[in-house]
């Protein structure tokens, strides 16, 4: 079972190779936490029981993808960033309150290891939770579709499961970014209650103040008509909704005003999760 | 140690494969290839009314359209491509129906087009299908379908410039054509149209009217022994004069006369056959009562009246239907009048056939009292005709129409019939003011798609189905729907349904047709056990230009007079809301208002509801609402006082 390669893969270099092994170690504890903690499970379970629950009373299942995605968005975009903090408020925090940072820190690793390991271990579990269930539906939309009556010739127009796949990566990509404000709320505090207080803010302000920020920008004109679709990029919710309703709605619907700039989303959504991560690793490193 | 090695290659390549595949979704086309053209009678199809294209030859090609559409999952059909063209260009077609992905149209040059001397397309063969965006188009030809000018493509640009150069016209691309202006008559045209058709009927009325006042010739009793007697005496245009009393006979009228009864006389058959038979243009039969028809409901043999068999699709029906026995039977009488008539019917009351232009009024039916042993009051076949203030009751059918293009039947009383009124291929009539009480089966019931009926301003109650019209660009507007089990039932496309009072019935309105293509707007609906109920098909948008229905149960908390948010008839909740208490204030959870939020969109896609976007706050017919015992239970949406007005 000893394959020749693996002798030279060793011996390149100690060092990186270890601190790899430290940044993996870090990551899959954080997945076995996860993994092992009652309340993320139930968490997980409730996510499904909503996804299911709201894609059978908007009559989804035979109705089909694109409906369905319309029916889940908004529901969507209000569960997952609270899953998102459940997932993250304590990685950090529960970590000091243990005493394992002061355990780890007679390792050699570093903060930005320490946060990254953290991350990933749990951005895991959150894609896991997040993506079950929008795959359940589909399955459930594929099977679950009535017949066309039989006498018509029938076609399935520009629904399709690509659309679908489309708006759970782009759950999954919200979801991580929100998570990484977590973590960065973990890092910040020093007590569980600190931590749901911050937490709470946060998600006030990720849910109702930014797009709230950005009509009252928009109705005082410090946004500019041609800056809208930038602005948006700015909010986590209203970047995923953008990216949603441009790659899956307006893909049959057509014509009309463009309703996001992909791009720019994608940086918003991209410069939250750097920018949360790069605010723990300063917050852990103090 | 290899173990671990092994792992976290398996770890990075499935991460490289879950990256792959996220981005891979993105880049990867959504929409599948364009799909093959599909056999036209497999699809959803409109433009046509089901009597032109029984009449059509059987080389008439008609130039056609078929689409296939982003966010409806049949393939529709049209007959001709300018029927296309008008309904792409009206408004709110792409919510309805989405973008369309694909179009097919007939492809003149893979055969050798004629026009027959109708203006039709002829051809040996079905044309193939061509792709609609590579096409020519030849407008302004003398090429017609039933419904008028129509646009002829080609796939070979060299084909319509040589149909262009024998039939007139001028050769446009696809893109020109979707920016041309097309009309057609739609719902609303009839709309118009309903003013005109009544004066025109008045007009119509009067003329007839005339034929009362002929000079009398003929007096029974003095001139003449019996009635058939005078009538074989009488000169042309005049009056054969029926002094009071009960007259046993079987009459034929075979010139143009006036049979007038003064005072109190009855015409009595022998219980064979018709009673009164007419066969000539311009006869009146007028104030007497007739009975003792024979009870042979369908016709066998030759038909009374001057016409030659035309070999029409219809024949067999024609001499089945308005060949049976009758009170009276018009054959051939154009024109004629038969006014403040009685007939006790054995089973048919009166007969019109072919005898276009003539007026029924003031007449009383009473058919036998099992409907099962009557057939029509008054059958209406090839006769355009105007129907008022007639009396039905007991039948099978109170008034039947076939082939009655512009039949106007008005200020009417249907009582205990099957079918109150019932249109078999009977375009462009106008059903006004109507009572309808007590039908068994339907009130009124419009059968095999005719196009542009006006039905308004009818009461009809107590019926399995109240109203039940079929075909399309029909309009539907002020009547009163109430006590049925189903008020509206709605299988006409393209039609306008507006101001309906529908109140007290167990389903409001129910919905099957399977184009989205109605406007529903303004009618009140109140006190229904469900106020609506969807069949197969796309989600329904009962909102036309920004304003729905009213909808008693639907609630606003906002002060500004309109309905919170949208209504959806169907939806579990919302459908309970004027009938189960607290249903309201489970409507009003976040959970179902983030799901209704976006109700309206890929309408499509969504089968089996109906949703109106904008529920008016007030009753929209107050008046025809006064007739129902239910006025005061059609509340207001406003939920909050309103402050003084600004």
């Amino acid at each position: 079972m000893s394959p020749p390669e693996s002798s030279p893969a060793d011996g390149r270099a100690r060092t990186p190779p270890a601190r790899r092994r430290l940044l993996e170690a870090i990551a899959v504890r954080e997945i076995r936490t996860v993994a092992r903690s009652r309340s993320l499970l139930l968490l997980a379970a409730a996510l499904t029981a909503v996804v299911v629950g709201v894609t059978w009373i908007g009559d989804g299942f035979t109705a089909g993808y694109l409906p369905s995605i319309v029916d889940l968005l908004t529901p969507l975009e209000l569960l997952v960033p609270v899953v998102a903090i459940a997932f993250g408020y304590r990685a950090i925090l529960g970590d000091e309150q243990r005493g394992e940072l002061d355990v780890l820190e007679t390792y050699p690793v570093s903060a930005r290891e320490l946060v990254v390991g953290v991350y990933a271990g749990r951005a895991v579990g959150l894609a896991v939770t997040i993506a079950v269930p929008l795959a359940i539906a589909a399955v459930a939309i594929a099977v679950g579709g009535d017949d066309p009556v039989s006498v018509y010739a029938s076609h399935s127009g520009a629904d399709s499961p690509i659309l679908f796949a489309r708006f759970l990566v782009l759950t999954v990509l919200f979801g991580l970014a929100v998570l990484a404000v977590a973590i960065a709320i973990s890092s910040l505090v020093s007590a569980t209650r600190s931590a749901l207080g911050l937490s709470v803010l946060a998600l006030v302000a990720l849910l109702v103040g930014f797009d709230l920020a950005i009509v009252y920008g928009l109705a005082e004109g410090i946004v500019g008509d041609s800056d809208l679709l930038y602005a948006l990029a700015a909010s986590p919710l209203s970047a995923y909704r953008g990216l949603v309703l441009e790659t899956t709605v307006m893909v049959a619907s057509g014509t009309g005003p463009t309703v996001a700039s992909p791009v720019s989303s994608l940086i918003g959504l991209a410069l939250w999760t750097v920018g949360s991560l790069a605010v723990a690793v300063w917050a852990v490193g103090r | 140690m290899i173990e671990r090695q092994r792992i976290r290659l398996l770890v990075v390549a499935v991460g490289l494969v879950i990256a792959v595949v996220a981005v891979g979704v993105f880049v990867v086309d959504g929409e599948t290839s364009d799909p093959d053209p599909v056999h036209f009678d497999d699809t959803v199809s409109m433009g046509l009314a089901l009597e032109d294209e029984y009449g059509l030859e059987d080389d008439v090609r008609l130039p056609r359209a078929q689409v296939f559409y982003s966010q409806y999952e049949y393939v529709v059909g049209y007959y001709g491509v300018e029927t296309f063209v008008a309904s792409f260009r009206e408004d709110g077609h792409t919510d309805r129906f989405g973008h369309p992905r694909t179009v097919y149209v007939s492809d003149y040059s893979s055969v050798d087009a004629e026009l027959s001397a109708a203006g039709y397309p002829t051809a040996d063969r079905e044309p193939a299908w061509t792709d609609a965006e590579s096409a020519w188009f030849v407008v302004g030809s003398d090429a017609e379908t039933p419904s008028g000018e129509t646009i002829v493509p080609f796939a070979d640009r060299d084909d319509a410039t040589a149909f262009a150069d024998s039939h007139g016209g001028s050769i446009v691309t696809w893109e020109q054509l979707l920016d041309r202006d097309v009309e057609t008559d739609d719902a609303t045209v009839v709309r118009d149209r309903v003013d005109d058709q009544h004066r025109e009927a008045d007009e119509r009325v009067e003329d007839v009217s005339t034929l009362r006042d002929r000079p009398v010739s003929t007096v029974v009793g003095e001139d003449a022994d019996t009635v058939q007697e005078a009538i074989d005496a009488a000169p042309e245009n005049t009056t054969v004069l029926v002094p009071d009393g009960t007259y046993d006979e079987t009459l034929e009228i075979d010139r143009s006369i006036t049979l007038r009864g003064e005072g109190d006389v009855t015409i009595r058959g022998d219980g064979n056959g018709t009673v009164i038979t007419a066969t000539a243009d311009r006869t009146a039969v007028v104030g007497l009562a007739v009975a003792g028809s024979g009870s042979q409901r369908q016709g066998s043999g030759e038909l009374p009246g001057d016409d030659e068999p035309d070999g029409a699709w219809d024949e067999t029906f024609e001499a089945n239907y308005a060949g049976g026995d009758a009170g009276i039977g018009m054959h051939t009488a154009n024109e004629s009048l038969i006014e403040d008539v009685s007939v006790d019917s054995e089973i048919t009351g009166i007969v019109l056939r072919r005898s276009a232009g003539s007026v029924v009024r003031d007449v009383t039916v009473d058919s036998p009292d099992r409907w099962e042993d009557g057939h029509a009051g008054i059958l209406a076949f090839h006769s355009p005709s105007v129907v008022e203030r007639v009396t039905v009751s007991d039948g099978r059918d109170g008034i039947y129409s076939h082939r009655s293009t512009g039949l106007v039947v008005r200020d009417s009383t249907l009582e205990g019939n099957r079918l109150g009124i019932h249109l078999m291929h009977t375009s462009e009539a106008l059903l006004a003011d109507n009572r309808v009480a007590n039908q068994s089966n339907t009130g009124i019931y419009v059968m095999t798609g005719p196009e542009r009926n006006a039905i308004v301003n009818n009461e009809i109650r107590g019926a399995e189905y109240g109203l039940y019209p079929d075909g399309s660009d029909s309009y539907v507007a002020d009547n009163l729907l109430v006590d049925n089990r189903v008020g509206l039932r709605i299988d006409a496309t393209g039609s306008r349904y507006e101001g309906n009072v529908v109140a007290g019935n167990e389903i409001g309105a129910q919905v099957r047709a399977m184009l989205p293509t109605n406007q529903v707007l303004e009618n009140d609906f109140v006190e229904n056990d469900v106020h609506a109920d969807a069949g197969t098909g796309p989600l329904r948008v009962w909102t036309h230009d920004g304003t729905g229905n009213y909808w008693q149960g639907a609630s606003s908390l906002t002060g500004d007079r309109t309905v919170d948010g949208s209504y959806s008839p169907t939806a579990p909740v919302d459908r309970q809301l004027h009938r189960t208490d607290g249903a309201e204030t489970l409507a009003r959870s976040p959970a179902l208002e983030a799901i209704s939020g976006l109700q309206g969109t890929v309408p499509g896609m969504r089968t089996g509801s109906v949703v109106d976007l904008a529920p008016t706050c007030e009753p929209n017919n107050q008046d025809l609402l006064a007739e129902t015992p239910w006025a005061d239970r059609a509340w207001s949406c406003e939920r909050i006082e309103q402050g003084p007005s600004p």
